[in-house]
């Protein structure tokens, strides 16, 4: 490696995403917090697989072919209450890095008989965000961790952030590269609208602008799938420079707008990986100006203010899903987040367009 | 505390065990199927449309009761309602793909779709359960005034008298 090559090497592992260790303990707490309140499966559905015949268990390759077949449901809660109690040390920064690493592997383990119905549902970045950030130093401040151990003992990096960048880019290109080999660039066919018709019939997603979907032009649907490619490929790339990462998880939130208001997938788990991205020590500062009104302690009142702010917008989004209207089995929560955080990246596009523009 | 020297290893290893890992996951998902855990996002890379179509297949049960053939529809999302609907289709493809699959069901899944059957929709028996594979096929330009022409693909049953 020449020397040169080494230093941006280096640079763009060790200074890519600068971030203070108390940003990463609110980014922390909001993962925690989002997986237990939208990603954790429903409890019911340990009733149904401990239930159903071993014909049905179709593991897929991987560890879960070391199981003859679906446990007994009581099985199934006790990793389910394991991965809750998991969460929770996680939010509060208890034994930070082995709670992050138990999420990671209870999620594996979860999901993994959830998928050995015979399809998987790709929402492995939750899955990498625990097992990446547990090196990062998120449980070294607002966190019963602080109080324990010497701060000396813990380090505080940004690289994860780097290689979660690196792991996120690298799924988009998987997702990418097989629709150059499938004929997505072929002009004589639309393979959205395939897809659009698809999820429309069989699925039932009729909500929001699926209706409008035939009435659009064919051009709209060759864009579209000109679009998809050349954006997951182009992530990839994207991940060389912090600017361009963050840019691209912005064109990321529109396309999965774009996806959710025509075909109803809102695929959220990939949200609170982009959340990562956000610029946490400014909001840190925000809320820190907000505890010093309130007169306790900054570092103890921070984090209370962070898990009461997400934990009841968190929690008033899951109430708000029974009262949705919509047919599909897409969720109102899912349509909220997926706006809010829309409205976030159009805000930081504009700027770096404003930037550009000089 | 992890050195510099390391981090740069664990990042040269991603980015070469990374791409290593994808090729193993296409290789392994054509001979079985994709594997779990796997750094990959789902790829839809078929193309449903042609030129002028959009070809759309899907999965129709039917409870067969009497000896004139009589067929009575029960909705597959009723009868597999637990699953989420994301999953629901390749449920099917795994389970339901073709006769030799189905052939394979042992006593207590057979026990268990007549259970859920007579459960679902308040039969007293269920003699036989066919499994048809339609291809629906639909011009864009005329949807949703022209309906889709439907092709049966395929179609097998299960008995499951007695059960």
């Amino acid at each position: 490696m020449s020397k040169n090559f080494s230093t941006k090497f280096s640079s763009w592992i060790f200074d890519s995403f600068q971030i203070s260790a108390r940003g990463l303990a609110l980014y922390r707490i909001l993962y925690a917090l989002f997986v237990l309140c939208f990603m954790l499966p429903p409890p019911e559905l340990y009733t149904f697989l401990g239930n159903l015949p071993g014909d049905f268990f179709a593991p897929p390759p991987g560890p879960m072919m070391f199981f003859g077949g679906f446990p007994p449901e009581a099985i199934l809660l006790i990793f389910h209450y394991l991965l809750v109690a998991a969460l929770l040390f996680l939010v509060a920064g208890l034994f930070t890095k082995w709670s992050s690493l138990g999420v990671g592997i209870l999620l594996i383990l979860l999901k993994g008989f959830i998928y050995s119905l015979g399809k998987i549902d790709h929402d492995i970045i939750i899955i990498v965000v625990p097992f990446v950030m547990a090196f990062s130093g998120w449980g070294m401040k607002y966190s019963l961790d602080s109080q324990r151990i010497d701060e000396d003992k813990i380090e505080q990096t940004s690289w994860p952030l780097t290689l979660l960048a690196l792991f996120i880019g690298f799924m988009m290109f998987t997702a990418g590269f097989p629709k150059i080999i499938g004929g997505w660039l072929d002009i004589n066919t639309h393979a959205t609208q395939g897809y659009f018709f698809k999820q429309y019939i069989v699925q039932g997603r009729q909500d929001l602008l699926a209706i409008y979907g035939f009435n659009v032009a064919d051009l709209f649907w060759e864009l579209a799938d000109y679009g998809t490619v050349l954006f997951e490929i182009g992530f990839l790339i994207a991940v060389v420079n912090p600017r361009s990462t963050r840019v691209f998880i912005c064109l990321a939130v529109l396309f999965h707008l774009s996806t959710m208001l025509m075909l109803n997938i809102a695929f959220l788990p990939n949200f609170i990986a982009y959340a990562a991205f956000l610029n946490w020590d400014w909001i840190n500062k925000k809320l820190k100006n907000s505890a010093q009104l309130s007169g306790y302690a900054v570092d103890k009142s921070v984090p209370v203010i962070m898990f009461l702010l997400a934990g009841s917008a968190f929690i008033l989004l899951n109430y708000l899903d029974g009262y949705s209207t919509m047919q599909s089995d897409l969720e109102l929560s899912s349509v909220l987040i997926i706006g809010f955080s829309t409205v976030l990246a159009l805000y930081y596009l504009s700027k770096e367009t404003k930037k550009l523009l000089g | 505390m992890i050195s510099e020297k390391i981090i740069k290893r664990i990042f040269i290893a991603c980015l070469i065990l990374l791409p290593l890992q994808y090729a193993v996951v296409g290789v392994v998902g054509v001979i079985k199927s994709e594997p779990w855990p796997a750094f990959v996002l789902p790829a839809f890379k078929s193309v449903l449309s042609s030129k002028d179509h959009v070809n759309v297949n899907q999965i129709k049960f039917y409870v067969e009761n009497n000896k004139k053939g009589q067929l009575i529809e029960v909705k597959a999302e009723m009868l597999f309602g637990d699953i989420n609907q994301s999953q629901l289709q390749g449920f099917f493809r795994t389970h339901f793909a073709d006769s030799s699959t189905v052939a394979g069901f042992n006593a207590a899944t057979k026990r268990w779709l007549a259970q859920k059957i007579k459960k679902q929709y308040l039969f007293k028996d269920v003699n036989h359960l066919r499994i048809e594979w339609i291809q629906q096929q639909f011009r864009p330009s005329q949807y949703p005034k022209g309906q889709g022409r439907e092709k049966k693909e395929k179609q097998f049953r299960i008995s499951l008298h007695n059960e």
